[in-house]
């Protein structure tokens, strides 16, 4: 179950499983809210390589305007999925704990 | 304090002494569903029951009632259960139990008390159940696939009635897939209606014929609101027990699974389901979960992707090794492609502007199982890959 929401001051809220087939769906919400720079994964449980592909296509959006794309209260788990592509290195990352 | 209510407060206590030797929780056996409940009819009853694994094999079944309600009958239940956990625990045959613990009983119950049980082991390797039941009846063997419902009568008197005087050997049956084996107490066969007719073994198996299919542990809940429902509004009069046990279908072997998925993206719910399911019965780890998820969903994503053409459904096979497990893959595929090897090489240190998504599934399936293995004969290929905890 995935769900995507928002923004609510300025935060668009993911919540749920951003597995593959649901990417898409993930894509064409950021798509159509450009200007949000932040995003919510409190309640993200799962994101796959597709779902890094939608971040990245939002993130080199925002770059061309001087932004950077922040994703705030990350679960370890997608952490380390960032960890391993390389992805903390680009984006701004907070974990959930800090 | 009066007389009263500090009898309330020992039959509160005598209560919470009997509800503590009731199962906290059902035994796993793999390839075995099992519930069971009772509903007292007084504070403290008659009736209780036991459910629980004593080696890889076997599983222990009791279903207990004893005469009357109230702390004197369910002390005597009580004495019955535990005799028969440590006597099984070490190693007693059912039948030499039985003498031993009907002697014991006999000496200890006052005149006019005694207990009817049925008990057993069921052995899930061979799915035969060995019991008695001393004046506890009818046992009920549902065959789900044939329709059919066997009512097993009581074999012997009940426990501390008398002294055995032969030996009474053990019955057996046997279960087949989907069978259910009923152990349901007389406070469910003998609920009356408003015209003081009872339920009997007609509305036990009307109930199960139409919910044969749920979970147990709903069956169970199924059949008392049945009862209740039947009984129109007459008080509950004797104490509830029901034990259900199913031989469940899917599972043939306790470490295995294995199972067919549509290419297509939106398999991917059911095979997350499939892994869940896994985890949780065979006890699996679930901080392991997310890799073999992410794994899953990678390879399978590229299977329906690079392989559009085929229509055939794609294998997938779990696999319990120590504290983790396998997952094989299985797919037709035409030309081979080894994806361990012949992906393309993904560089996590380029700049933003430079990095793309090709690739990144297969780097990150590399980064997060232990070992990646490609076989193919050219025409299916499988991919296998293992996890277990750090």
């Amino acid at each position: 179950m995935f769900e995507i929401s928002g923004p609510e001051n300025g935060i668009i809220i993911f919540s749920g499983r951003l597995d593959t087939a649901q990417a898409e769906r993930a894509r064409s919400y950021t798509n159509s809210h450009t200007q949000v720079s932040t995003f919510d994964f409190a309640e993200l449980e799962y994101i796959s390589s597709a779902g890094l592909g939608v971040l990245l296509v939002v993130h080199k959006r925002l770059m061309r305007s001087g932004g950077t794309l922040k994703l705030i209260n990350v679960n370890h788990h997608i952490c380390d999925v960032f960890r391993y592509s390389g992805f903390d290195k680009l984006l701004d990352i907070v974990p959930v704990d800090s | 304090m009066d007389k009263g209510s500090i009898l309330d407060q020992e039959i509160e206590v005598a209560r919470e002494v009997q509800m503590s030797t009731l199962p906290d929780f059902m035994p796993e056996m793999a390839g075995y569903d099992v519930a069971g409940t009772v509903w007292p009819a007084d504070a403290t009853g008659g009736d209780t029951f036991d459910l629980a694994a004593l080696d890889d094999t076997n599983m222990f079944v009791l279903l207990a009632d004893a005469t009357g309600h109230g702390i004197g009958p369910a002390l005597s239940a009580l004495q019955l259960q535990s005799m028969l956990r440590v006597a099984l625990r070490l190693g007693a045959s059912l039948d030499e139990g039985f003498r031993h613990i009907n002697a014991q009983m006999v000496e200890d119950l006052p005149e006019g008390r005694f207990v009817t049980a049925c008990f057993g082991l069921i052995n899930t390797q061979t799915h035969v159940f060995q019991f008695h039941s001393a004046g506890q009846g009818p046992i009920l063997h549902h065959h789900t696939s044939a329709g059919e419902f066997e009512w097993y009568e009581p074999s012997c008197f009940p426990l501390g009635f008398i002294e055995h005087q032969e030996q009474y050997r053990v019955r057996e049956l046997k279960l087949e897939p989907g069978d259910i084996l009923a152990l349901i107490s007389d406070g469910i066969y003998e609920y009356e209606n408003e015209a003081g007719e009872l339920f009997g073994t007609q509305g036990v198996s009307q109930v199960l014929e139409a919910n044969h299919h749920l979970p147990m542990s709903e069956l169970v809940a199924v059949l008392h609101q049945a009862a209740v429902e039947y009984g129109g509004g007459t008080p509950q009069r004797d104490d509830i027990t029901i034990v259900f046990i199913q031989r469940t279908e899917q599972v043939l072997s306790t470490r295995k699974a294995e199972h067919e998925f549509k290419r297509s993206l939106d398999s991917l719910d059911d095979i997350f389901n499939f892994v869940a399911e896994f985890f949780i019965s065979r006890g699996i780890d679930s901080s392991l979960r997310y890799s073999v998820d992410l794994a899953i969903d990678e390879l399978f994503t590229n299977m329906v992707r690079y392989n559009a053409d085929e229509s055939s459904d794609i294998l997938i096979e779990l696999v319990q090794e120590q504290n983790g497990l396998s997952v094989s893959m299985t797919d037709h595929e035409n030309p081979p492609f080894d994806v361990t090897k012949d992906g393309p090489e993904v560089d996590i240190n380029l700049p933003a502007e430079e990095r793309d998504t090709g690739g990144l599934g297969l780097h990150l399936v590399k980064e997060m199982v232990d070992s990646f293995e490609y076989q193919s004969d050219g025409y299916r290929c499988t991919i296998t890959f293992t996890k277990q905890p750090e």
